[in-house]
């Protein structure tokens, strides 16, 4: 009998070994080869591929399809895509050339019509882009090769708004089509292969034959899977995937700690922003020194080990190193000093603290939790509210709560002022208002271009003095890749991706 | 038979209103906008009321329920408010992952869990004792922390199995069934234990019944004995067992398929509930109350024909 169970357990043993030597012993259909490329997307979002409900975090999944009108590089500065020339007539006024010879994949032409359609569809879909054509009044078809984007005021961002997803160009014909959603159709690269695309889950892109730049896009497949960030590293490790991009900081300390490839720069400014400016729901928000008390009251370094594991910057303000507006002078405006602290909430009247309620989400317990300790110490009751993600940006916006946490992430300074800093801004759901802070942004929108980086750094400076956030840190996103890619450069989740990115042999 | 199977329908039918109803209610009073977060940080209150407007969400609530209600009786179940994509295609694409998934693990542990079991009661000894223990770490082991450690040990280092993915059975039976490795072990580890553990109670107490007696008095030989009558009828339970389990592991494998990124209703639904897409998750609740009463279904028609006591209830 004895002898029979062995033999049953040799024989099943036998078949496991035998099945998996059949499979191929570590081959997989979705293996990644210098043929396919397999990228993984953390950011959990579901793509809808029509441009006008699209978001900056569905690039991933929209970039192999559409192209923008204008490429943004790397390094901030703009070249020709389907656009080939463009420029502002004055600060209402901006004029384009297209390329000519372009087709959608339909085989509809992409002409200046298709623009006007397009740039028109972004602006009345009342999807997540919507404000950012907000003050496009009219689009003029100057001829089939040229148009005319008349605007109801001085908007610099433009240009950086054309080379995200608000300027990727679907076919006219389908604008309006409820299938566009799930079934793009573009000037892009590739096409989205619906047979091998799951919803929701992989989505399978074949290239074009015909497409004008082909040479900057030499995979002949792209996958672009949603997944877990510990199942994409593990995929990452085993072979499965050629790149993933991460913002987690237990991900990137794996991943630095694997020896795995790793572009990435800071994204998000992990803020509380102090909303009631004006002190309507907590009256000792009103002084500025009291929210300059708040700023010296935290540890930012100490924030950044604890809760970043050292993958993050200690910073005081929303806008980037490398991005215009930025001040390397005021990261060193705040310095950790609980003692200056209390004395400046001694003078403002508030030397025995105050209540502070605060909206939060589980993604900021930990930095919500340090920030509560650093604050009580100075005598200020950090009230946090945690509320489902569904509510958050609501309460928010409705100026539920007297301050909020928010990851922050600038892409485009002057655009993001107008969503955080002027008296009718989203994120200043109390319209606070300053003289200085208006005037600087006004004369940022005309200025030209050689004066107004000058001009937004001003109006950064008066936002720090004024202490109108609290920022923390700026947190760490990127992409990691197995070494058999090149041409890997992250840019704030932004195009180009994919665009020269090849097989490393 | 034919009767048991018409009667579950006609009780089917209104049980599966109910849940839906249910779960329309629940989700209703659960907080948090989808336009909120289909709007995120570009989010106004002009712009979350006029995305509510579009996607119908500021109807009243029977209104709402109406709609829902229609949708269910042409079997559409509604659409995503993401992308508009229908909840059924949704759920056609996800649920050969899951049903592979969850009819694997179950089969993996009536097998291995019923050999062990009867294996171990037929011997005793220091099996018995080794049973216990292994069995217990078995029953004790999370099945993400186990498919974690086969991915570090079998996909990482060795890269003899796939960390992740799957291939649909239709494209490659081999390769299907090599994505599934890693996955059903670490889902059915616990099974596995609970059943042999079931099983060998089971056994034991069929071993010393009189039958068993009677049938060695008679000659028939000890193996026949075993597999052939005693099992029979420790199966019962354990076939109870089973059947209950594999509801279990449906909802197990919400975390497995996140853990080897694997495309089935589970992701589909932990998106969805991340998004607040009510219609996927409402279609999801439906659709696992639907497979719950075929899998109940099935089980009474496999006791019916292990027991002739079950038939003539």
């Amino acid at each position: 009998m004895r002898s029979r169970a062995i033999r049953g357990v040799a024989t099943l043993a036998l078949c496991a070994a035998v099945a998996v030597a059949v499979a191929g012993g570590g081959g997989s259909a979705a293996a990644a080869t210098n043929s396919n490329l397999l990228f993984a997307s953390l950011t959990g979002t579901n793509p809808n591929f029509d441009p006008a409900q699209g978001s900056i975090n569905m690039n991933y999944f929209l970039a192999p399809v559409y192209d923008t009108l204008i490429r943004e590089s790397t390094n901030g500065t703009f070249s020709p895509n389907l656009a080939t020339k463009w420029g502002y007539t004055n600060p209402k006024t901006f004029t384009m050339t297209l390329r000519t010879g372009i087709k959608f994949t339909d085989g509809t032409p992409f002409d200046a019509a298709a623009v006007k359609a397009n740039l028109m569809h972004v602006k009345t879909g009342k999807g997540p882009l919507a404000s950012e054509m907000s003050v496009l009044k009219s689009v003029t078809v100057l001829s089939p090769s040229r148009v005319r984007l008349n605007l109801s005021q001085p908007y610099p961002s433009m240009p950086t708004v054309l080379a995200s997803v608000s300027g990727m160009m679907a076919s006219p014909k389908v604008l309006n089509s409820k299938s566009l959603a799930t079934s793009p159709v573009g000037t892009g690269p590739y096409t989205l292969d619906t047979s091998a695309t799951v919803t929701n889950d992989t989505y399978v892109y074949d290239k074009r034959s015909d497409y004008w730049n082909s040479a900057a896009y030499p995979y002949k497949q792209i996958s672009v899977k949603n997944m877990d960030p510990a199942a994409a590293l593990n995929a990452l490790q085993s072979g499965q995937l050629n790149a993933a991009e991460f913002g987690d900081a237990t991900s990137i300390s794996r991943i630095k700690k694997a020896g795995i490839p790793f572009t990435g720069g800071p994204y998000n400014v992990w803020t509380l922003f102090l909303l009631d400016r004006g002190g309507k729901k907590v009256p000792a928000l009103k002084s500025p020194l009291v929210r300059q008390a708040l700023n010296y009251a935290i540890n930012r370094p100490a924030l950044v080990k604890a809760v970043q594991l050292g993958y993050g910057r200690p910073t005081t303000q929303l806008v980037k190193p490398g991005q215009p507006g930025y001040s390397a002078k005021m990261d060193k405006a705040y310095p950790y000093d609980p003692a200056k602290a209390k004395k400046l909430l001694a003078q403002a009247g508030y030397a025995k603290g105050f209540d502070l309620p605060a909206v939060s989400v589980s993604i900021g317990d930990t930095a919500m939790s340090a920030l509560k300790s650093y604050l009580r110490a100075v005598g200020v009751n950090l009230k946090i509210k945690d509320v489902p993600i569904g509510d958050w940006i609501g309460d928010i916006v409705a100026g539920k709560y007297p301050a909020a946490f928010l990851p922050y992430g600038v892409v485009e300074t002057y655009y993001d002022y107008g969503q955080f800093a002027t008296p009718g801004a989203g994120f200043n759901p109390f319209h606070s208002s300053d003289a200085v802070v208006n005037r600087l942004y006004k004369q940022a929108a005309s200025a030209p271009a050689s004066k107004r980086n000058a001009l937004l750094r001003e109006l950064n400076e008066r936002l720090v003095k004024q202490a109108w956030f609290l920022p923390m840190f700026s947190d760490t996103f990127g992409i990691a890749h197995s070494k058999s890619v090149k041409g890997i450069v992250w840019k704030s989740l932004r195009p180009p991706l994919y665009y020269r990115w090849s097989p490393a042999s | 038979m034919l009767r048991v199977v018409g009667k579950r329908l006609v009780v089917a039918i209104p049980l599966i209103v109910a849940v839906a109803s249910i779960s329309f209610l629940f989700l209703q009073i659960t907080p948090g906008s989808p336009a909120s977060v289909i709007l995120g940080t570009r989010a106004t209150p002009e712009g979350i009321r006029e995305l509510d407007h579009k996607l119908g969400l500021d109807q009243p609530l029977p209104t709402q329920y109406g709609d829902y209600l229609s949708e269910l009786v042409h079997g559409t179940l509604g659409h995503s408010l993401l992308n508009g994509q229908s909840v059924t295609g949704l759920l056609a694409s996800r649920l050969q992952v899951t049903l592979s998934l969850a009819i694997l693990a179950t089969l993996v542990s009536a097998v291995v869990g019923m050999w062990l079991g009867t294996f171990v009661a037929t011997r005793r000894g220091w099996y018995d004792r080794v049973l216990t223990p292994v069995s217990g770490l078995g029953l004790a082991m999370p099945s993400f922390w186990l498919g974690t450690l086969l991915v570090l040990l079998l996909a990482i280092h060795t890269h003899a199995l796939p960390a992740t993915g799957y291939v649909p059975i239709e494209r490659s039976v081999v390769q299907w069934a090599y994505h599934l490795v890693l996955p059903v072990v670490a889902l059915s580890a616990a099974l596995v234990a609970a059943i042999a553990r079931q099983t060998r109670v089971a056994m034991i107490e069929e071993l010393g019944r009189d039958y068993v007696r009677a049938l060695r008095a008679a000659g028939v030989p000890r193996r026949s004995i075993v597999w052939r009558h005693a099992l029979r009828n420790a199966s019962i339970p354990v076939v109870t067992t089973l059947g209950l389990q594999f509801v279990g592991v449906l909802g197990g494998a919400v975390i497995i398929e996140q853990v080897f990124s694997l495309p089935g209703v589970g992701s589909l639904v932990l998106q969805a509930a991340n998004s607040h897409d009510v219609p996927v998750v409402q279609g999801v609740v439906v659709a696992s109350a639907v497979v719950v009463l075929v899998v109940n279904l099935v089980l009474d028609l496999v006791l019916m024909a292990l027991s002739p006591k079950v038939r003539r209830a």
